[in-house]
């Protein structure tokens, strides 16, 4: 377990502000409201077995008196590093990024399964989408009773958006919660 | 009987009497229906073919018995003859008869002094029977019209008996003329139409003028003995009222009297002027026939027309010449100081009245700029009349409606914007026919696009006969088409289309560019004098964006589809205060609350109304309208603040289909804080909409009993009740204390409805009465202010008064006491006793809900 050097950080940054925009700041700013402490930490990153981790201060205080083979997670874990150090954002932050996302779109009920067995979300199943949305914005997939459901990039912008055809992909699926049951040993 | 070789010449003596005899026997009755007679020919001039001989030779045998045939008595019934005359005396006195008529034919070319004679009046008089009367009768009408007019009497009276004495002679010339053979006939008519034509051009002109001048001469005189002007006055009114009834009197005949009228409008005298100009007004709005006149067509003036055509054609040329002349004349009057106003009125009831009739482009024009007019009486009235001119589309088919769009439009872009509201106001008068829209996506929708692919046959000959049948059909169609589309008198509906297509974009035009202008950073530049004098410094900043927004709202559903991205992109720029970026900000004239306000409602509506290209999520004017909110509060200035308010609430919460539940309560929980310190109207529509956002979202009721903090706010653990944005608030994470507050509000109604929403949690079943926003603001707007009348239920509301509390205890003796409005000022004496029992209330509440 380690802080992440500078190179890291910026590339863990740049791939969350993808999704959260100008709301990076909060969630780094953000109070923590567990642990004992009379004085409630922040919030930072640990890298741990190419795994980086988002956890409250309190806890990396404490989780220094593991030892660095023993200690098998800490915080919430954000994303990993690839064998080719680059980083990726997996369904495990979704709790974090659905919090502050800017962007967000929901998808129609018969699309949820869909979207849930790892595929893109087309023209049809889209319900709704925040509108001035960019091109390749990240976004967060809602279902309809407003549970996030995972994330991906926005295909289109919003106004390219009214003149899809319904096949046409709108949201290219980057991580979902069916990955819990899928690939419940990766994660 | 010649040259009918089938029919049987039976007399052996081939003498007329025979065939008549024949056919007597087949008619078989007995004299009661005369037979016709075949015409009259000589004997001697019968002709006796071959054929017919050998035909009664073959039938010699069947022809016996005309021998005994009683020929006497046969051509006696035949004849109709008295039983004593004889049948030999008949045929003489026939012969004798016909002698006669052919001696009283006249012959060709004699009549010539039977041709009536044309008088000045136009009437035609036979020279013989009754010409001296007539003659007479007519030229002292003539005599007399002028001084007739004088005395207020309508020459149309005098006329008839005149009439009356040349139509009976023009009977009698008929009657003679009836033996002339035709072509004759119609030559001589000819030739007397034209005699009559140049009579006619010749007598008129010397009249008339000798006519003006001669009331020029007594104008003169008149002038002259009456040195007093009011008496001058008085007398030219007398004389208006003469030409104006005398006019609408019989137009046809007087409409010259229209040219003294417009002398009178150029007279010296101001008052004078403006009462001819005004008389002559109203004499136009009623002699303007209920059609646009058409100058004819040089091929049209070519051809001879009727009597009655050419009347009617004369009387359009000559009413144009003058209503051109008056409006002129208007146009020009216009602009001087004085005489301004008589003659924007003139223009403005002739737009009005007559918006179809010829030259109603240069009056739109002569009116349109007068909307930027300082004076507020002109901008009214200019306004006024463009609004019916919107109004009453019907009146000119939708075509004036388009010029006074486009040239309002050309306007704003001149003016770049800067102009009264009254500009823009005018189109929300405007009207659209949705269904034609509607319509024409249908027709488009069921147009056959693919067509039908022809194959070669073996008949090929034969198809192109039909085709060539076809192409004929498909001709002769097209023609009744065109004929029919000319006949019918309602334009079509794609005429109307257009025409609305038009107005639309010129609409839409000047409504982007305002917005455009308004988020263009003002650059400051002199005012020019010209400027200074059409108020532009009394303008503000944005003068047409209010107007603009109110318009935009209206026609909202309107806006194509395509537009939609841009437009909101503007509005979004705008509703953050006309800030086009962070950084860059404009120390004048940011947009004022409600303005932001209405870019919210807008963006909203035009959202809700293209819900099915695609739904969206207007977060960022959610974000907008949250923060708004705050300012809303402190910013009190017009009467419509509220209904603004409510609107905003009614279109972003209330009607929004989705909302994400963070935001709901993000919303639920501002909106209560707002009520702490709202009027009560104002409260009483931010508590109905807090009620309705925790019916609709079922998990936003953790608001209401909370145990502090916890993970519900979805990893945002704390409220920020200053955060920006409703997403990030962390309203789930925190209670809804204000309700309880609220439930002590001095209000009954608002305690009420305060404590439905505290016991929300608990009851189960939630009959809610359906109270919107706006209704709540009308409703308890009036009411509620009244607090002397111990808040009276409106009628709709069953309030029903919880047990009672100490404040409002506390209150109502207060009220009792004093009798004060919310406005009036608080006596000192009061505040003490008031401020100390506050202190303990909330310290009492504090300690309660921490």
């Amino acid at each position: 377990m380690r802080p992440l050097d500078e190179d890291e950080t910026t590339q863990v940054l740049e791939k969350l502000h993808k999704f959260v925009g100008s709301n990076l700041k909060h969630l780094i700013e953000r109070q923590a409201t567990e642990g004992l402490d009379s004085k409630p930490g922040g919030y930072c990153f640990r890298l741990h077995k190419q795994r980086v981790y988002y956890v409250s201060e309190s806890l990396v205080r404490r989780a220094t008196n593991i030892s660095r083979e023993k200690l098998c997670a800490l915080g919430t874990c954000i994303g990993k590093f690839t064998k080719s150090s680059k980083f990726k954002l997996v369904v495990t932050c979704l709790d974090l990024l659905a919090a502050h996302a800017k962007y967000k779109i929901w998808v129609k009920p018969s699309a949820e399964m869909s979207f849930l067995y790892g595929n893109h979300v087309l023209k049809s199943g889209l319900a709704r989408i925040t509108d001035n949305t960019p091109q390749y914005q990240g976004v967060v997939v809602y279902s309809m009773s407003d549970i996030p459901l995972g994330f991906g990039l926005a295909a289109k912008s919003t106004q390219d958006c009214r003149k899809l055809d319904p096949t046409d992909i709108v949201t290219l699926h980057q991580s979902d919660i069916g990955e819990y049951l899928r690939m419940e040993d990766e994660l | 009987m010649p040259g009918r070789p089938g029919r049987p010449s039976p007399a052996k003596n081939m003498s007329d009497d025979g065939g008549r005899r024949k056919r007597k026997q087949r008619g078989g009755g007995a004299g009661t229906k005369l037979p016709p007679l075949p015409p009259q020919i000589e004997d001697d001039e019968i002709e006796i073919s071959d054929e017919d001989l050998e035909f009664v030779q073959q039938h010699k045998d069947y022809a016996g018995f005309m021998v005994n045939l009683d020929s006497k008595s046969i051509s006696r019934q035949v004849l109709g003859l008295k039983p004593d005359e004889d049948v030999e005396a008949y045929y003489e006195k026939r012969a004798s008869r016909g002698n006669e008529a052919s001696t009283t034919k006249p012959a060709p070319g004699e009549p010539v002094e039977d041709l009536p004679v044309k008088t000045l009046s136009g009437d035609l008089h036979y020279r013989k029977a009754s010409s001296g009367d007539a003659v007479d009768a007519t030229s002292i009408s003539l005599e007399d019209r002028r001084t007739l007019v004088r005395k207020g009497v309508t020459i149309h009276t005098d006329d008839v008996p005149a009439k009356e004495a040349t139509e009976s002679a023009e009977q009698v010339t008929e009657g003679k003329e009836k033996k002339k053979s035709k072509l004759e006939r119609r030559k001589e008519l000819k030739a007397l139409k034209r005699k009559e034509r140049e009579e006619k051009k010749l007598a008129e002109r010397p009249e008339r003028e000798s006519k003006f001048a001669s009331i020029a001469e007594q104008d003169m005189e008149e002038l002259e003995e009456f040195v007093d002007t009011q008496q001058r006055r008085s007398d030219m009114r007398a004389r208006m009222a003469e030409i104006g009834t005398s006019l609408l009197a019989d137009p046809d005949n007087n409409l010259g009297s229209l040219k003294e009228l417009q002398e009178m409008c150029l007279d010296r005298d101001e008052s004078t002027s403006q009462l001819a100009m005004l008389s002559s007004m109203t004499v136009f709005k009623d002699l303007i026939p209920g059609y646009r006149i058409r100058p004819p067509t040089e091929k049209e003036l070519d051809m001879i027309v009727s009597k009655e055509v050419k009347r009617v054609r004369d009387f359009e040329s000559a009413l144009l010449r003058h209503y051109q002349a008056y409006v002129q004349f208007l146009v020009k009057s216009a602009k001087s100081k004085s005489k301004r106003l008589t003659a924007l009125r003139c223009i403005c009831t002739l737009l009005e009245a007559v918006p179809h009739f010829n030259y109603r482009d240069s009056l739109l024009k002569t009116i349109v700029p007068r909307l930027m007019a300082s004076d507020d009486e002109i901008c009214k009235m200019s306004a006024n009349a463009i609004t019916s001119l919107f109004n009453n589309f019907g009146k000119h088919s939708g075509e004036a409606t388009v010029e006074a769009v486009q040239l309002i439009a050309d306007l704003v872009k001149l003016r770049n914007c800067q102009l009264r509201p009254e500009a823009v106001q005018v189109f929300l008068a405007l009207s659209f026919d949705e269904d034609l829209v509607r319509s024409s996506t249908l027709a488009a929708a069921g147009q056959p696009t693919s067509k039908v692919n022809e194959k070669k046959s073996k008949r090929e000959e034969k198809k192109e006969k039909k085709a060539k049948k076809r192409e004929l059909a498909a001709k002769l169609r097209k023609e009744v088409k065109s004929d029919f589309k000319e006949a019918a008198v309602l334009p079509e509906v794609r005429e109307y289309r257009k025409q609305q297509t038009l107005t639309l974009s010129s609409v839409f035009e000047t409504y982007f560019r305002v917005l455009k202008t308004s988020l263009m950073p003002r650059v400051q530049r002199e005012l020019t004098e010209d400027e200074e004098k059409a108020g532009v410094k009394l303008l503000g900043p944005r003068p047409l964006l209010g107007a603009s927004l109110e318009g935009l709202a209206k026609y909202a559903h309107l806006i194509n589809v395509d537009f939609m991205g841009d437009l909101l992109d503007v509005l979004r720029a705008l509703a953050s205060g006309g800030k086009v970026s962070e950084d860059e900000e404009f120390s004048e004239g940011t947009t004022s609350v409600w303005e932001r306000l209405q870019c919210c409602i807008i963006a909203f509506k035009i959202v809700k109304n293209n819900m099915d290209a695609l739904n969206i999520d207007l977060r960022e004017f959610y974000v907008r309208f949250y923060n708004l909110l705050f300012e809303a509060i402190f910013v009190r200035e017009e009467e419509k603040s509220g209904e603004i308010l409510a609107q905003a609430l009614h279109a972003m919460l209330w009607d929004g289909r989705h909302t994400d539940m963070q935001r709901a309560a993000a919303f639920v929980k501002r909106l209560s804080t707002l009520a702490l310190h709202l009027e009560s109207a104002e409260a009483m529509a931010a508590l109905v909409t807090v009620r309705h956002l925790l019916v609709r979202y079922k998990k936003c009721r953790n608001i209401l009993e909370n145990d502090g903090g916890g993970t519900v706010g979805g990893g945002i653990s704390t409220y920020s009740p200053e955060g920006d944005d409703p997403d990030l608030s962390g309203a789930l994470s925190t209670i809804l204390w204000e309700s309880s507050l609220l439930a002590e509000h001095c209000n009954p109604h608002i305690a009420t409805i305060a404590s439905t929403i505290l016991t929300m949690n608990n009851s189960n079943s939630l009959v809610l009465p359906t109270l919107t926003p706006s209704d709540a603001i009308r409703d308890y707007r009036s009411v509620l202010t009244r607090v002397e009348d111990g808040y009276s239920k409106p009628k709709r509301k069953k309030a029903r008064r919880s047990g009672k509390q100490p404040l409002s205890d506390f209150m109502s003796s207060l009220q009792e006491k004093y009798d004060f409005t919310e406005t009036a000022e608080v006596p000192q004496d009061l505040v003490k006793p008031v401020e100390k029992f506050l202190t303990s209330h909330f310290k009492v509440m504090k300690a309660l809900y921490s």
